[in-house]
């Protein structure tokens, strides 16, 4: 159960963390090579898998491990999305395509 | 709200700046060796081999432990045993000699007999305490020097906050490809960003921790202006009378024990496990037996249980529990200690930690390139924060590689100068880190290259010499689950492929040589 909670925990963080990249301009650009605005539906999301990410550290470990572990755990994310973006943005690009797919009205 | 003014933001700039090339090599280093000290036990297994023992759960007699000391040990007024666990799986034991002084020793766990180890200071003896105080002792300097690094820590994260103009728009960005400048920027400000609560917290409990050294007045306000009192309620410490002189036998340590952990473990709720047995006054009729608990295992707050018993009678003395407001204190030390058993989470501490160094070094490095462009990089100034970043940061890490090797190199009876083979091997590491700065005042900017070169052959070497000098290789230590010495060697290897690319991405590019053009017979 455990390791469950913690791959989930690291998981949501990391997906958390690439989604709030893709929603700023620059970083959309960088991944899918169109031109457009910034987009709340990736950031609503991005934001979501973050917390989730806390939901899960404290059902794994308790606060007073989470109160730790959470924001390393989302410093490392935090990297690792900034070293995909510098060096091979394109491995984003399937999450971005779920964004992509969407009919603008829903996005 | 009143707007950032550009005067505002432009103090915070300079203060900024100058704070962190004044005191950033000191910050480095702590954030270097405080890195290094969350694994202190797997470097103690690394550069102690004898104490590669696989940990086994096994109910250890005190009593035979005192009834089979040395002769030196028996005539101690004070006897310390540490418990030993899986990170620390010999059984410490050090005792204050007739000399004053305290030595140490490892015994086995299974037969309780001295360990022959190899004399070393490693992890726990001298990484730890530089962390701490830089291991100057001298009126608590090396205390102080280092309280004041986190103090400017905590105001250079205050202070970048308003220096950074774009934070959320440049959260995820990494340029390494730009200019040598906007890549060390970004780097500093990503690094900065990604680890920021955990950079607060590291110098913000390390200076509570020690409150007691850098505001000893208002800790002992309460207390009647008595620090020792002060002590005492928050630790629990206790003060055990004088030896009378007159013998008696001591009463059974093991059966202290185990009422002590009962003591503590219907206050808990949980079984609680002693850490730590102290026996002060060993033979005589004013004989007491201390236990602590200190690190629990499956959370971060430090418990600190202490119970005393009298040595004869085997009645309890004190049976200290912390108050209240020490648990709220015992989180953000255990917060800091990182004695729990939490791997991920440990993982995660050594890599912000080395985050923390990229984060300073990175800094440095900026002030460095902003400037070298113009005159002033020739100026007394600049040189001599040129030499104290390349020293400070690569000669450091040199350095501590050079420790490790002088640790599988010197024999067991080597002093040089100093008074124990554990002290010339730290002699090692400060003679490498002052050649370190010479080479690196000499050679300037090449001085980089080549010390991250030096890195990689040190880090090559210790990996090398521990499958030598002990036969623990790599997948030797894996097999036989000695994973604090598999770790270390892997580490090792890393630390060496990246000082390695780093030296060939230093190493300044050289005029490709044109190739002679090969005529046509004719």
């Amino acid at each position: 159960m455990s390791a469950f909670l913690f791959l989930g925990a690291l998981l949501s963080a990391l997906t958390g963390c690439a989604l709030l990249a893709l929603s700023q301009a620059r970083h959309w650009q960088a991944v899918t090579g169109s031109l457009s605005v910034a987009r709340p539906g990736p950031r609503r999301s991005g934001y979501v898998l973050v917390a989730t990410s806390l939901l899960l550290t404290v059902l794994l470990d308790g606060a007073g491990f989470a109160a730790l572990f959470w924001p390393l755990l989302s410093g490392a994310a935090v990297l690792a999305t900034a070293a995909v973006l510098a060096i091979s943005p394109g491995l984003l690009r399937p999450l971005a395509r779920l964004w992509e797919a969407r009919p603008p009205g829903r996005r | 709200m009143p707007a950032i003014t550009e005067d505002f933001r432009r103090a915070m700039g300079w203060l900024h700046s100058w704070l962190g090339v004044t005191i950033g090599v000191v910050m480095f280093a702590v954030f270097w060796m405080g890195s290094l000290t969350v694994f202190a036990p797997e470097i103690d297994r690394w550069m102690i081999p004898e104490t590669r023992i696989v940990h086994r759960e096994r109910a250890i007699s005190y009593d035979r432990l005192l009834a089979n000391l040395p002769p030196e040990a028996a005539r101690s007024d004070y006897i310390n045993f540490v418990v030993p666990d899986a990170r620390r799986p010999a059984i410490g034991m050090f005792y204050r000699a007739a000399d004053g002084e305290f030595r140490s020793l490892d015994l086995d766990p299974a037969t309780g007999a001295p360990i022959d180890a190899t004399d070393s200071h490693a992890g726990t003896g001298f990484v730890y305490p530089f962390h701490l105080s830089l291991t100057i002792e001298w009126r608590s300097l090396g205390y102080w020097i280092v309280g004041l690094a986190a103090l400017s820590m905590l105001i250079l994260l205050i202070s970048g906050l308003f220096v950074h103009r774009k934070i959320i728009a440049e959260f995820f960005v990494f340029r390494p490809k730009r200019h040598a400048r906007r890549a060390t920027l970004d780097l500093h400000n990503l690094s900065s960003l990604a680890g920021l609560p955990f950079y607060f917290l590291m110098p913000f409990s390390g200076l509570l921790i020690f409150a007691f050294l850098y505001l000893p007045w208002g800790m002992a306000e309460p207390f009647g202006g008595k620090l020792k009192d002060a002590t005492a309620a928050i630790s629990g410490e206790y003060a055990v009378a004088k030896p009378a002189g007159r013998p008696a036998p001591l009463a059974s340590v093991d059966a202290m024990k185990a009422r002590a952990e009962a003591m503590w473990a219907a206050a808990e709720g949980v079984p609680v496990r002693t850490n730590l047995v102290r026996v002060f006054n060993y033979g005589d009729v004013r004989a007491a037996v201390y236990f602590r608990n200190t690190f629990p295992k499956d959370r971060v707050t430090l418990s600190e249980y202490v119970a005393v018993f009298d040595g004869v009678s085997g009645r309890v003395l004190h049976d200290f529990a912390k108050p209240p407001i020490g648990h709220a204190s015992a989180w953000v030390q255990g917060a800091h200690f990182v004695q729990f058993g939490h791997w991920p989470l440990r993982w995660l501490y050594f890599a912000g930690g080395l985050g923390g160094c990229v984060m300073i070094a990175t800094g440095m490095l900026f002030w460095l390139r902003k400037r070298e462009a113009k005159l002033s990089a020739n100026s007394p100034g600049y040189r001599l924060v040129e030499a104290l970043t390349i020293a400070g940061t690569s000669g450091l890490i040199a350095a501590t590689g050079a420790f490790l090797v002088a640790n599988r190199l010197m024999p067991a009876d080597a002093r040089f100068v100093m008074e124990s083979r554990a002290d010339g091997e730290v002699l090692v590491f400060w003679l490498v880190w002052l050649g370190t700065v010479v080479h690196a005042a000499m050679l300037r900017g090449r001085a980089w290259a080549q010390q991250c070169w030096l890195i990689a052959g040190l880090a090559i070497a210790a990996f090398l010499l521990n499958a030598v000098t002990t036969g623990d290789h790599f997948v030797a230590a894996v097999g036989e689950g000695l994973w604090a010495v598999a770790g270390m060697d892997l580490v090792l290897l890393i630390a060496a492929a990246i000082a390695g690319r780093s030296a060939v991405r230093l190493s300044p590019v050289r005029p490709a040589v044109p190739m002679p053009v090969a005529m046509p017979a004719e």
